[in-house]
């Protein structure tokens, strides 16, 4: 029986009102089986009264959402017992997590949102460059579409504005603004005309220069101002976050054409040209107009011009062209901050195996006292994904860092790419993506704990009745978090290649190297050290008895150092080869990266396994500490 | 018919049916609905306070019955249930729907 949403509404409401009262409720429920129970005096009762008391109580709460507030409730109170642990596993994940969601911001911006003009997938980028001239005789030949010019922006001096500055100024053609489909914030477009000599003399400033040099002020618009000792009028203004050619461009002046100018209008700056395709033509004709008119253009040159001059000239869609040879770096990006998400997850899990084993015996007393195994699970799960949600919260954070550390690394000539920043859709993707690196992490542990022997574990008090499954994919994780570590490493050094070879910016490479493979390497380290902790603290009893039938100090030392070197050289082993393999696919997909070179991996070889040894010797010490005594009267 | 019948064994819902129908002359207490089940079942319908109560409790939650504490036919306190209107109309929609499913299991067990 049940029906509406009328009922459904009546139901919820009544189970909060049920709720609120619910002591009441029992009470009044006693009295009424009690004024039963005498009226059938002598006649037996039907079926369990308890279980019936049970169904009714459950029918006046919320029993999901209080056994959740129970279980986060215990949750915490677990974290505040192992500070160390709980801040080891978050700030894994707020690494992790804080990565991605920069990435996510990035390729979210650059990748898939269309660029900022109307109709974007109508703009072209004619490629190869142009001398002035080629923009008269383009717009009077082509069929297919509106051409504008525009040059990537040089150095000017500009005057009568308080000190002198150098600015950067793009020069372009009348109808630049149109053709992108754009146009001014304040004041007017360049209008047709105002290529011809003696009209040119007007200028349009972006928002940043108008902010940081005019004070925002509305009355300049009319204003004149000098620009290479040129009188020019400010006619308009640019919206903020305007970046086409490049976000550095600070002035937008006329291109003037002047045919009588032999210098200026066949030489000097050859310059890109940017369309607009007309509608009912397709990109197809528009490259094959492109590739007739440049045969035809390069007789016209009052000079002999180089028979392959512009030869592959074609017309590509302009979003492409802006973002063309960033695709590559992002997919880098993107493949390292997955990679340290994947190495934070695997050290949360690994973390978790061990805890998991040394709260057996509490897992087993609650088992004993009527706890399902699917609740304990739900417990451990519970745990991990508020671990992860911690993680994400602080992640988001890393992630605004993160983003500006990235975005340093490209070209400020994307568009959109200031405006890249963690809003609320990328809270929403990060969050679902704590929640899957929540159970992801916990998933095995809570396995693994709630396979408990109840009995065994009880009985014999002992932590060491350890299944060895679970430490072997304790070591299995660790292994591949190492190898993965390697791979990074690898590829943080192809991606050094690629951005030193086309922004020389040594700081934000550095920076972008100290990141990733910082994060990397120290979660790997913090996971070889939890690992060998554990082991060590689970032997305690058997390294105690090697101790008092002789064994030296020496012996015990290099009995777990080369058990942590064999997990860390096996991760070496796999992630050569995985490495190997994925500098092959990059060099073939990217232009510019050297495939495997054996010097970095040599390198790299040594300081991971230079870690793993720093990361195993403090438990290996703490082994060579055990006294025998102690350790064997322990158990 | 052999041994007495308890309504869970029948039909899902068919206990919430039948307390529906029994609040339809007037209000009464728990153990009243379920003398009056067993009465007019000829003892084939015993309805013990296991399934009585929590069902009594579900039909609360449903909003299709109401609840008010009185005095009984010997001068005890006891609580009444009435049926409510959203009741009315949900023990007609499942009536008219239990007689349905009764004739197509008819149909079922006649055949030829």
């Amino acid at each position: 029986m049940n029906g509406s949403l009328q009922t459904w509404l009546v139901r919820a409401w009544h189970r909060v009102l049920f709720r609120w009262r619910r002591d009441q409720m029992y009470r009044d429920l006693e009295e009424e089986l009690s004024f039963h129970h005498e009226q059938t005096q002598g006649v037996q009762q039907m079926g369990n009264v308890t279980l019936a008391k049970e169904e009714c109580r459950e029918m006046w709460s919320f029993m999901a959402f209080e056994r959740l507030l129970q279980d986060l409730r215990y949750a915490f109170r677990m974290y505040g017992r192992t500070p160390v642990f709980t801040g080891i596993s978050v700030l894994s994940l707020a690494l992790g997590i804080g990565g991605n969601a920069a990435m996510f911001s990035l390729v979210n911006t650059l990748l898939v949102r269309p660029l900022p003009y109307a109709q974007p997938d109508r703009l072209l980028r004619i490629t190869g460059i142009y001398p002035r001239a080629a923009l008269p005789f383009y717009q009077g030949q082509s069929h297919t579409m509106d051409i504008a010019a525009v040059s990537r922006g040089s150095k000017f001096n500009l005057t009568g504005q308080g000190q002198a500055t150098r600015v950067t100024a793009s020069i372009a053609s009348p109808n630049f603004l149109s053709v992108l489909g754009t146009s001014v914030a304040r004041g007017r477009n360049f209008v047709s005309g105002e290529e011809s000599p003696g009209r040119d003399s007007v200028v349009i400033l972006s928002h940043s220069l108008w902010r940081d040099r005019f004070g925002s002020d509305p009355s300049v618009l009319g204003r004149v101002v000098r620009v290479n000792d040129v009188d020019r009028q400010i006619v308009g203004i640019m919206p903020a976050g305007f970046s086409y050619p490049s976000a550095k461009v600070q002035l937008l002046i006329p291109m003037r054409l002047d045919p009588s100018n032999f210098v200026e209008y066949w030489g000097t700056e050859f310059m890109p040209l940017l369309a607009r395709l007309r509608p009912a033509t397709t990109l197809a004709a528009a490259q094959r107009e492109v590739h007739n008119l440049m045969d035809e253009f390069r007789g016209k040159f009052p000079y002999p011009m180089a028979r392959d001059f512009n030869q592959d000239a074609t017309a590509i869609p302009l979003q492409q062209d802006i973002v063309g040879d960033v695709r590559g770096k992002l997919i880098i990006l993107l493949a390292s901050v997955a990679l340290v998400l994947f190495i934070a997850c695997a050290n949360v899990a690994s973390l978790l195996l061990s805890r998991a084993t040394t709260r057996r015996r509490e897992l087993a007393l609650r088992a004993a006292l009527g706890a399902s195994r699917l609740r304990m699970i739900r417990q451990l799960l519970t745990e991990s994904i508020g671990l992860a949600l911690t993680g994400a919260a602080i992640g988001i954070v890393l992630g605004t860092g993160a983003l500006s550390i990235f975005k340093s690394l490209l070209p400020s000539s994307l568009p959109g790419l200031a405006q890249a920043t963690i809003d609320w859709q990328i809270v929403a993707a990060v969050s679902a993506l704590a929640l899957l690196t929540g159970l992801a992490s916990g998933i095995a542990p809570a396995l693994s704990a709630s396979q408990v022997d109840i009995a065994e574990t009880i009985k014999t008090g002992s932590q060491r009745s350890t299944s060895g499954l679970w430490t072997r994919v304790r070591s299995l994780i660790l292994a591949g978090e190492v190898a993965l570590t390697l791979v990074l490493l690898g590829q943080v050094q192809s991606l050094d290649d690629i951005v030193s070879g086309s922004i020389a910016d040594f700081r934000s490479t550095m920076r972008v190297f100290f990141s990733f493979a910082g994060a990397a390497i120290l979660l790997a380290a913090v996971g070889i050290y939890g690992l060998m902790s554990y082991w060590v603290s689970q032997r305690t009893y058997e390294i105690g008895l090697r101790v008092a039938i002789g064994a030296t100090r020496r012996g015990i030392l290099s009995m777990i150092l080369a058990q942590g070197m064999r997990v860390a050289l096996f991760g070496v082993g796999g992630g050569i080869v995985a490495a190997f393999l994925l500098t092959r696919f990059l060099a073939a997909l990217l232009y510019g990266v050297a495939a495997t070179d054996l010097l970095t991996f040599a390198v790299v070889t040594a300081l991971v396994l230079g870690v793993a040894a720093v990361a195993t010797a403090f438990p290996a010490w703490r082994a060579t500490r055990i006294d025998p005594l102690k350790s064997l009267r322990a158990e | 018919m052999g041994t007495p019948k308890k309504p869970s064994e029948l039909l899902p819902g068919t206990l919430d049916l039948l307390i529906l129908r029994a609040l339809v002359p007037g209000s009464m207490h728990g153990y009243g609905i379920a003398s009056r089940l067993k009465q007019v079942s000829d003892d084939v319908l015993q309805v013990g306070e296991s399934s009585l109560y929590p069902a009594l409790q579900r039909l609360l939650l449903n909003g299709w019955v109401k609840a008010e504490w009185g005095a009984s036919e010997n001068n005890r306190r006891a609580r009444y249930y009435v049926l409510t209107a959203a009741g009315r109309k949900q023990l007609a929609a499942e009536r008219q729907e239990f007689f349905r499913v009764i004739e197509a299991i008819q149909k079922v067990l006649n055949m030829a």
